[in-house]
């Protein structure tokens, strides 16, 4: 009983593949914890002293200033696009991962500020009322921004829960989420000169080292953010001239967007990779939404299918040829780079059958190949026509999987479990993107099925 | 990750902070070795203070008044018997959070009164903490007119080049 049906050939570039990923992960991950390990370090080096509670207190208040700090940095690089992290550690893990720490970061700023007014209020006998207000208005303009950056990010905090309840539109509450980046740039100026650690009181070759540590860092991932979210992306609009050149309203309801460019091969776009499109047009330049190519990229020529669900991608439609659009990518591991095996299973469903499209396109008829393009009917499957030739081209078995919602991943009046329509599928790659109800459904019936988790490959869109 | 790879991270985070520790320990050893370290000052000023002190946070002390009219230190001859009079400076003693140094006014071998004319960094830390402390310590040394009268909790350093500096002060002026 065997999981890996085909087992990898040794030396098999899929199974270094694997290897060198996770290799590069895991460094990635060494290297962030250790950069707050260091930090940590040198705070300890220059005196921690947790003799009294007020000097505990204070001590506990450092240290969660500089972990907090540190969590912040790792979260700009994450989310800057760095075509690197973006290669290894996937975009939507990445954004998982920014997301994660900002919650618990949350926490770890409100000890920190907890901490420090009540281990110096203990220090000098002072009231915790007096305290807070003595560091908001007697610490320095640096003190009082960074104050003031707190009280900011507890309304964002608040603002962004409120969000959560009442549904708001993504765009509104990325616009007050974007007000956590200036909390975090407001805040750094107290840490180089209140942080008792950095902020150069003494000048021991400790303190000097630890505020240019400290400086590094920041430089770092500041830095990384400006450039790889904001200049690349201005770079590449002067650079590729992005272009529509085509509009198309599809009979399944879909809008196909078609774009040129000039020297796109050197972004190298891949099928099942996404870009963040911003549609310079009135009424749209604001907005940045991720879609997924729908077809292997021609030369210079890029096409995106969209299903109109919202204001904004019903509005594609309207977009006229010749409108110039700014795209940040390529994003994302959905690709057949990823693979591990030598079978592949497609499965897509709604918006997510775009990519499922185009990674077909690109694999060829050297290895079996499954697709299960789910939907209602047959008549609302984006590019139907295209995926039958190419199934036909590439020896693929394609299962449109009609009708009203069955259990699990089948629609209803199918029975069985996916073993039976690919009974290899514990050797199979299995790429899935769709609903994340449905594409939850296919990977836990592919995992019955004994796919080994390495194997499954799967994309949520996340901004 | 890798459980070997999480182990080689885990041990090379636990050296470093322990490094740090470490180093943090060396660095900050002086101040723990005081003798009068087990004595600690009341946080409610235990001490019959004669001198007012600031009520917490409300206001810092600015830096201390400036030695208008200091006496040079070799003013009183240490060898002489007679109880001495004058002001005295001590030396100044460095921190990690900054300068001390203080003036004492000595009448007839007692000090009366003791000016700070350097009291440590002017950051905001430094300045709430010294001027929580100084105020303390001073009327301490003035009740028990030694220079070792324990720690204010909390504030190591400033009591560290306090009584330093005090010491020093009380030994120009033949007291110690």
């Amino acid at each position: 009983m065997s999981v890996d049906v085909r087992v990898p050939i040794t030396g098999d570039t899929f199974a270094d593949r694997v290897r060198t990923d996770s290799a590069w992960r895991d460094t990635l991950e060494s290297i962030f914890w250790l950069s707050g390990v260091g930090a940590v370090s040198l705070m300890l080096a220059t005196g921690a002293p947790i003799g009294s509670f007020g000097d505990a207190l204070t001590t506990i208040g450092r240290v969660t200033g500089i972990v907090a700090a540190t969590m912040m940095m790792v979260q700009l690089l994450v989310i800057a696009r760095v075509p690197f992290i973006e290669r290894r550690l996937g975009h939507d893990r990445a954004a998982a991962l920014h997301g994660r720490l900002g919650r618990i970061g949350f926490i770890v700023i409100f000890v920190h500020v907890a901490t420090l007014v009540l281990g110096y209020a203990a220090r000098t006998n002072t009231g915790w009322w007096d305290q807070a207000w003595a560091f908001a208005l007697r610490y320095g303009n640096e003190m009082t921004i960074a104050v003031i950056g707190f009280w900011l990010l507890i309304a964002i905090v608040v603002t962004s829960l409120a969000a959560v309840r009442t549904r708001w539109r993504y765009e509104r509450w990325h616009a007050v989420h974007l007000l956590t980046y200036v909390t975090v740039a407001i805040s750094i100026p107290h840490q180089f000169v209140n942080g008792t650690t950095f902020s150069g009181v003494a000048t021991t070759p400790t303190d000097t080292f630890a505020r240019w540590y400290w400086a590094a860092l920041w430089t770092v991932s500041v830095g990384g953010f400006l450039l790889y979210r904001w200049l690349r992306p201005l770079w590449h609009l002067m650079r590729h001239q992005i272009t529509v050149t085509r509009v198309d309203s599809n009979s399944d309801g879909t809008i196909s967007v078609e774009m040129t460019g000039r020297a796109l091969q050197r972004m190298n776009p891949k099928a099942g990779q996404f870009f963040m499109w911003r549609f310079l047009a009135p009424g749209m330049w604001t907005e940045a939404h991720p879609f997924s190519l729908s077809r292997v990229p021609r030369g210079n020529a890029l096409r995106i299918t969209v299903k109109p669900v919202g204001d904004h991608t019903a509005a594609l439609a309207q977009v006229l040829p010749g409108t110039k659009v700014m795209a940040e990518g390529p994003l994302g591991r959905f690709t057949t780079e990823h693979r591990r095996t030598h079978g592949v299973v497609l499965a897509g469903a709604g918006s997510g059958i775009a990519p499922i499209v185009a990674i077909l396109e690109e694999l060829d008829s050297s290895d079996p190949i499954v697709v299960f393009l789910r939907a209602r009917s047959a008549s609302e499957i984006p590019h139907l026509d295209e995926v039958r030739e190419l199934a036909h081209e590439r020896g693929a078995t394609l299962y449109l999987l009609e009708g009203r919602r069955g259990e699990g991943w089948r629609p209803q009046g199918l029975t069985g479990a996916m073993t039976e329509f690919v009974p290899r599928i514990a050797g199979s790659d299995i790429y899935v993107c769709g609903p994340a109800a449905w594409a939850e459904a296919v990977l836990d019936e592919a995992r019955a099925c004994g796919a080994p988790q390495e194997h499954l490959h799967y994309e949520q869109f996340a901004w | 990750m890798k459980r070997n790879r999480a182990a080689l991270v885990t041990s090379v985070s636990t050296a470093m902070l322990g490094a740090g520790w470490a180093a943090g320990v060396v660095g900050t050893a002086f101040a723990a070795q005081d003798p009068a370290s087990t004595a600690t000052l009341g946080a409610a000023g235990t001490q019959s203070s004669s001198v007012e002190t600031s009520t917490g946070a409300s206001t810092f002390p600015s830096a201390a008044p400036s030695a208008s009219a200091s006496a040079p230190a070799a003013a009183a001859p240490s060898s002489a018997p007679a109880a001495p009079s004058g002001t005295f400076d001590g030396a100044t003693t460095q921190t990690r959070y900054g300068n001390y140094q203080v003036e004492i006014t000595v009448a007839a071998g007692t000090i009366t009164d003791i000016s700070m004319l350097q009291s440590g960094s002017s950051d905001g830390t430094s300045r709430q903490i010294s001027g929580y402390a100084l105020p303390r310590l001073i009327s301490a040394v003035l009740h028990k007119q030694t220079a070792n009268v324990g720690y204010v909790s909390g504030a190591s350093y400033t009591t560290q080049g306090f009584e330093t500096s005090v010491q020093s002060a009380m030994q120009a002026a033949g007291l110690a």
